[in-house]
């Protein structure tokens, strides 16, 4: 290139202008023609058994839930219980045992956190469970600040993907509850 | 103006912004840590404002900021030094204030590596960075006058105690660290 052409000035600004005017023009039409969300719209979702998740969560809760990690508020995986958050404005963490309350927002943190794939995997009997980020991000096989806490095939593996398939191994949730 | 000055006065605006934003963490690292440095974080920034001044008025030191997240400065991201791994502050009882002095805190790491470190006359103890770093999760307990307390719960990765431990307690707070809930029950001596 020459010194010439480096110093050439770009484009003119009345057709960058008429570019910007049909990009604003057409982004304006498309949200007005776009149809409002339905509020009543509900989505069905096929958790895993809640019924089995005391367990799963008691681990959870030990392990993950503690204020300096998934014991706050503002964590999308929001563990409530003993070892952390305390859901009764009346309780303090370490005060009193974690409440069927607790658990069920636990659950619900859990299986809400993508409740489509949580639905999917539990469709498929639990088959290829890496398809969610909380597996994921406790194996450590995806970036996970709390570093890998779960190893393939280790009690709390087992006890969660259990609870994925339907199937709780409740040995395993035991001894994932030894840990750490 | 031709498209040429658009281009020009576009850094012009960021680096006003850049400016704004280093005038800004500066003023928080004046009213938090005591130092001007730039801190990249706003999160980090803020943390650092939030700290406000030292109300004790000690002199920058082993006894400053009782009772303050000791690692919000003096953690990997500094800005301020020594970096410690983990630190806080112990008191005698649940309802007072007063430090406690010459406490023992014992630290377990996950891989069963024990350290104890005093704790000096405004209640603090620190752990240099450099000394030891824990494996986590990690058990405390906190020991004087022949009583020891066991932390209910272990750490899951964080080095101040102050990050959870702030008053008041409630749902989302354990309250400050302390060895008796009683005033009856404190010991007499170390």
């Amino acid at each position: 290139m020459s010194r010439i052409d480096r110093c050439r000035k770009p484009p003119g600004g009345l057709g960058r202008a008429i570019v910007r005017g049909w990009v604003i023009g057409l982004t304006a039409l498309a949200a007005a023609c776009a149809a409002a969300p339905d509020r009543e719209q509900r989505v069905a979702i096929v958790g895993p058994d809640r019924a089995a998740f005391p367990p799963v969560a008691a681990f959870l809760e030990h392990g993950c839930g503690t204020l300096d990690c998934h014991g706050q508020i503002g964590r999308n995986l929001r563990l409530y219980g003993f070892d952390g958050l305390s859901l009764d404005a009346a309780d303090v963490p370490g005060g009193q045992p974690t409440t069927i309350d607790e658990i069920d927002a636990d659950y619900r943190s859990v299986v809400g956190l993508e409740p489509e794939l949580m639905a999917a995997v539990v469709a498929d009997g639990g088959a290829r469970p890496e398809r969610l980020t909380l597996v994921r991000k406790g194996r450590g096989s995806e970036h996970h600040k709390g570093g890998a806490l779960i190893k393939v095939g280790d009690a709390q593996d087992r006890c969660l993907l259990g609870w994925l398939a339907n199937a709780v191994d409740l040995t395993a949730c035991a001894d994932a509850l030894q840990t750490p | 103006m031709t498209p040429a000055g658009n281009n020009r006065s576009r850094p012009r605006g960021a680096l006003g912004l850049v400016a704004i934003a280093g005038l800004c963490a500066g003023w928080a690292l004046q009213a938090g840590c005591g130092i001007v440095e730039e801190v990249v974080d706003p999160v980090h920034a803020r943390e650092i404002a939030a700290l406000g001044s030292d109300p004790s008025g000690e002199e920058p030191g082993p006894t400053h900021r009782a009772g303050q997240p000791c690692l919000v400065c003096h953690g990997s991201a500094g800005p301020n030094g020594p970096e410690l791994s983990v630190a806080g502050t112990i008191y005698q009882t649940k309802t007072g204030v007063q430090a406690l002095r010459g406490a023992v805190v014992t630290l377990i790491d996950a891989q069963q590596t024990m350290r104890q470190f005093d704790t000096n006359r405004t209640g603090n103890f620190l752990v240099r960075a450099g000394t030891w770093r824990p494996v986590y999760p990690m058990r405390v307990s906190v020991s004087y006058g022949g009583v020891t307390v066991d932390m209910k719960t272990h750490v899951g990765r964080e080095g101040s105690c102050a990050a959870c431990h702030t008053d008041p307690e409630g749902p989302v707070s354990a309250g400050h660290v302390y060895l008796t809930a009683d005033p009856g029950t404190f010991p007499v001596g170390p």
